[in-house]
């Protein structure tokens, strides 16, 4: 039995000090107290009630007591600090998290009863407080590279490096544990115990899930793991477009961006494999022709905005034929492989096929185009340089 | 069926007796290296670094030096050499890189992912193409050396490029890592920390850059 001794009301007037009363007194309960962002805790009761104690605030009929629920409902007051990370709602009797800290939650409830023994029946007030602390936790991840400017994004490329940090910083690292899943593709963690650690995205494609857990109290974040899928090319700025006059041929010096743009491929390598050339009309005297890769990895550097990663090399796109005449429509087509591997890794893998078009008509003019990118010369423009 | 009993006792008895004996093989030994023998590891590999230049080399750095202490502090004092030989193994590495850093590498001249055969008497082939499919000896003959030096350009300038790259990204592990195993408020790990920087960093902006991580937190 719980019976506490506190200032009483009669009729809503209050006695004062003086006056004391043993009477029912309820006792407040939060509960979680340890949980995520953007969840909730239940704000609680119980009623206790000569030895016997109910939580639903109605008079339980075996009690012998002479005290009866009052008719203004139970008063539940919530005092949270510090005060910008937590919103008690009173229509549901609960606390809305949304910023990781740990909390000082002081959660009172004060109740009315009557005593049915004397005449008239008088009312008393009893008012229970408890303190709690509160511990919100979230996670929070933060890239390693500094583009794409948005560091917190979860779509990373392979072979990336993200920071991870379970919030608040406060929380003892030796308490915390961290899994990723699936156990296998999924890339790898740093050593821990520690907080924050280092995610190291899979060399593939995945969507690993790593978990922080802490007091029984789980937070997971997933990403989203991308490979390259295709390319762009543009005309490198302040160059010019390549000809010979009196001979079909053009070309450009070319700058190569991987797509998605919105991730960084700053971990892996590319470079383009072989293929033969499929080749019509005038062209045909130069089927089979093979297009031999430059046998070196290319590193990839920072994301430029609006356009992507950007390929630490420069493309030289360019065409021209024997000069036979007479001039007949015709193209020439290598369908280039490109690959990626990882820097820690000798595993590549063949992304996209870059077709590479030249295309002549019959007045001798030329064109070629690569990666979404066309010049085109006619046959006696003047000789111009890159 | 006491015979049975005492018969199945007899083999267990019998086969724990095997394991035990076969326990710690040469195998079992080698799979559980000390922090030292694996700072030793990362200390050989930058030396491998040191004399190939090969920026490959470097890609498992992060990973091994991970490796050689999990930052758990459960074997008393231990913990303190384990934490030196990681902060120091890192430290290496970052003078490794400085050493190998080209102050005068300029980014955006960049190498070429294909390049056109030279025009001599009117000949135009496509870029890209094959030396093997040139007929004329001196256009294959200049084509082929321009991709060979081309080709060595491509190695310094990814050289290059990886090295600043690196630099980023461990620079971000050695954060998180003193973040989570030096106290800026212990004057002892200040101590600890600047010791280590001077006797394994050359570089005075490294120094100042290393101490600012610090002192970040």
């Amino acid at each position: 039995m719980k019976r506490n001794v506190l200032v009483a009301t009669v009729g809503g007037l209050l006695f004062g000090a003086g006056i004391l009363f043993a009477c029912p007194t309820p006792e407040p309960k939060l509960s979680p107290t340890v949980l995520p962002v953007g969840q909730a805790s239940q704000v609680s009761y119980v009623q206790w009630d000569n030895g016997d104690y109910d939580d639903d605030y109605n008079a339980h009929p075996s009690d012998t007591d002479t005290y009866v629920n009052a008719s203004t409902p139970p008063q539940i007051t919530v005092t949270i600090s510090p005060t910008n990370g937590g919103v008690f709602n009173a229509s549901s009797s609960s606390i809305q998290w949304s910023q990781p800290g740990i909390y000082t939650v002081i959660v009172s409830v004060t109740s009315s009863w009557k005593d049915t023994s004397k005449t008239p029946a008088q009312t008393y007030t009893t008012t229970g407080s408890n303190t709690y602390t509160v511990t919100v936790i979230k996670l929070a991840t933060e890239t390693l590279v500094s583009t794409p400017t948005d560091r917190s994004r979860t779509k990373v490329g392979v072979g990336e490096g993200v920071k991870v940090k379970l919030l608040p910083i406060a929380l003892d690292p030796s308490s915390i544990s961290w899994t990723i899943s699936p156990t296998s593709g999924s890339g790898t963690l740093s050593a821990t115990p520690n907080n924050p650690i280092i995610f190291t995205a899979h060399e593939r494609a995945s969507a690993p899930t790593i978990t922080a857990t802490y007091a029984g109290c789980s937070c997971s974040v997933t990403f989203n793991v991308v490979e390259p899928d295709s390319v762009i090319i543009e005309q490198q700025p302040n160059t010019g477009i390549w000809h010979v006059h009196g001979i079909p041929s053009v070309g450009f010096k070319g700058i190569t961006y991987l797509h998605p743009s919105d991730v960084s491929f700053e971990y892996i390598e590319v470079r383009e494999g072989d293929v033969p050339a499929i080749c019509t009309g005038y062209f045909s005297y130069q089927t089979g022709l093979l297009h031999t890769a430059n046998s070196s990895w290319q590193s990839v550097g920072a994301v430029v905005a609006g356009k992507g990663p950007k390929i630490d090399a420069i493309d030289t796109i360019s065409g021209g034929s024997d000069n036979h005449t007479p001039y007949v429509d015709g193209t020439f087509t290598w369908n280039i492989p490109r690959e990626f591997r990882v820097l820690d890794s000798n595993a590549s893998k063949q992304f996209v096929i870059v077709p590479q078009v030249k295309a002549i008509d019959n007045t001798g003019k030329l064109s070629i185009s690569k990666g979404g990118a066309t010049v085109a010369k006619g046959l006696n423009d003047p000789s111009s340089s890159y | 069926m006491k015979t049975s009993i005492i018969l199945a006792f007899l083999v267990v008895g019998l086969l724990s007796m095997r394991a035990y004996a076969t326990a710690p093989t040469n195998e079992t030994i080698q799979l559980v290296k000390t922090p030292k023998e694996k700072y030793a590891e990362v200390v050989k590999k930058l030396e491998v670094f040191g004399h190939t230049d090969d920026v490959a080399e470097l890609s498992g750095i992060p990973a091994m030096i991970e490796g050689i202490w999990d930052g758990s502090r459960t074997d008393g004092a231990n913990w303190k050499e384990c934490r030196r030989l990681k902060t120091q193994a890192w430290f290496l590495a970052f003078d490794m890189i400085d050493k190998n850093m080209d102050k005068n590498f300029i980014a955006d001249d960049m190498p070429y992912e294909n390049m056109a055969p030279p025009i001599i008497d009117g000949e135009v082939y496509d870029s890209g193409i094959s030396p093997d499919a040139i007929k004329n000896p001196k256009i294959r003959q200049e084509y082929e050396n321009a991709l060979k030096l081309n080709a060595e350009k491509v190695r310094q300038h990814s050289f290059q490029t990886r090295l600043r790259f690196y630099d980023g990204i461990w620079t971000e592990y050695v954060k998180v890592y003193i973040e989570n195993q030096y106290s800026v408020a212990a004057k002892g790990d200040i101590d600890e920390i600047n010791a280590l920087v001077d006797a394994n960093i050359l570089k005075k902006a490294r120094k100042e850059k290393i101490k600012k991580a610090l002192l970040e937190k």
